[in-house]
């Protein structure tokens, strides 16, 4: 299986250790990853808010170098994998915006045809199917309970995900997948905070904090997400809340790659570690042991 | 009907610091983050390479011709 690569902006530029735990376990299902030469930021919601032909049209880029690479995107980060697969349904449904979109694209040479699909890495590893995912464990993380953070994006268009048991659904049946335990929680679908950063960061903070009371109240043991602001924002936001409310929650986050890197015998290496600001060495190694 | 009255308000020039940071970024980069100096050394130890290329000239021509240039020159 061979799709277009999208690496998206902040994986690449914060999180390299989360891109690198998909580069090690793709190849291990048959999924090949081709590079996308050129391509641009997404672009994410905060642009749309600001112009909507402008954030359509970047994103039709994006579908139009897919196209002419004859390959379905992967995407790793939610806001990516919502913006492309957002952009895509709107330009192969709506002729009139598509018209006008093509006006735009006439600059670059391009024009949307509407010949790619989109995807996230994990509903690709979902097609692959469960079964297949389970035979390839071979530590299983037996009885670790788990708060699965599938942020915002996953779930959008419901009507996309919902019918064809995609985003969160496929999500939790991956992370169970693993051995660990999807435990249920109050927000699950709540927003982690993440967007409002940079702009009102202390609702941002707030709107986290009550994420990570609810799944302390379901007694996990670690957060796994797929989403790159969602990790950002859970991870260095509990070395936020400690220095200004003294509380602490001391919950490892793991983006689900590296859950499942793990769970099949490849350890992380010491810089990946590092990259975790609530230390997950002891998650793993308990993990082991069960 | 949300994003049409965003833009509404986008076009008088009020949107916050953060999102003209952003959008000044793609703008001028291709891209809304640019990687860390501690990325950099981290993608070169796991074999990533440096950062995905882009075409920022591609990105710029879309983004005149929808005029978004002259859209975030308004931000206040």
């Amino acid at each position: 299986m061979k799709y277009a690569f999208f690496a998206g902006c902040l994986i690449p530029a914060r999180e390299p250790h989360y891109e690198n735990s998909v580069r090690k376990i793709a190849p291990k299902f048959g999924i090949e990853l081709v590079e996308m030469e050129n391509a641009n930021c997404c672009a994410p919601f905060s642009i749309q808010s600001l112009d909507y032909t402008s954030w359509l049209a970047l994103a039709a880029r994006n579908l139009c170098l897919a196209e002419k690479m004859g390959l379905s995107i992967v995407t790793l980060c939610n806001d990516c994998y919502e913006s492309l697969l957002m952009a895509n349904t709107i330009l192969k449904e709506n002729k009139e915006t598509r018209e006008k979109v093509n006006k735009v694209l006439a600059d670059v040479d391009l024009e949307f045809k509407g010949k790619t699909d989109v995807k996230i890495f994990s509903d690709v590893l979902y097609e692959v199917g469960l079964e297949k995912v389970k035979n390839a464990v071979k530590r299983p993380f037996k009885g670790l309970r788990v708060a699965v953070q599938p942020g915002c994006h996953l779930s959008k268009p419901k009507r996309l995900h919902f019918e064809q048991r995609m985003g969160i659904l496929a999500l939790d049946e991956l992370v169970e997948a693993t051995g660990a335990i999807s435990v249920p929680y109050e927000r699950k679908e709540a927003c982690c905070g993440g967007p409002l950063r940079g702009i009102n960061d202390e609702v941002a903070l707030h709107v986290a904090k009550q994420k990570l009371e609810s799944m302390k109240a379901a007694g996990v043991d670690a957060i796994v997400t797929v989403c790159p602001f969602c990790y950002l924002e859970l991870d260095m936001g509990q070395i936020e809340i400690k220095r200004h409310t003294k509380m602490e929650y001391d919950l490892p986050v793991l983006s689900f790659a590296e859950l499942l890197r793990v769970a099949m015998g490849m350890d992380l290496e010491e810089w990946e570690l590092k990259a975790h600001r609530i230390p997950v060495t002891k998650l793993l190694n308990v993990a082991e042991a069960r | 009907m949300m994003f049409a009255v965003r833009n509404l308000t986008a076009r008088e020039g009020n949107f916050p610091e953060g999102i003209l940071i952003q959008a000044k970024s793609l703008f001028e980069n291709g891209r809304v983050v640019m990687a860390s100096r501690m990325a950099l050394v981290q993608r070169e130890k796991y074999g990533l390479g440096e950062e995905p290329s882009v075409d920022v000239e591609a990105v710029q021509k879309i983004l005149k011709k929808t005029r978004f240039d002259k859209l975030i020159s308004k931000g206040k």
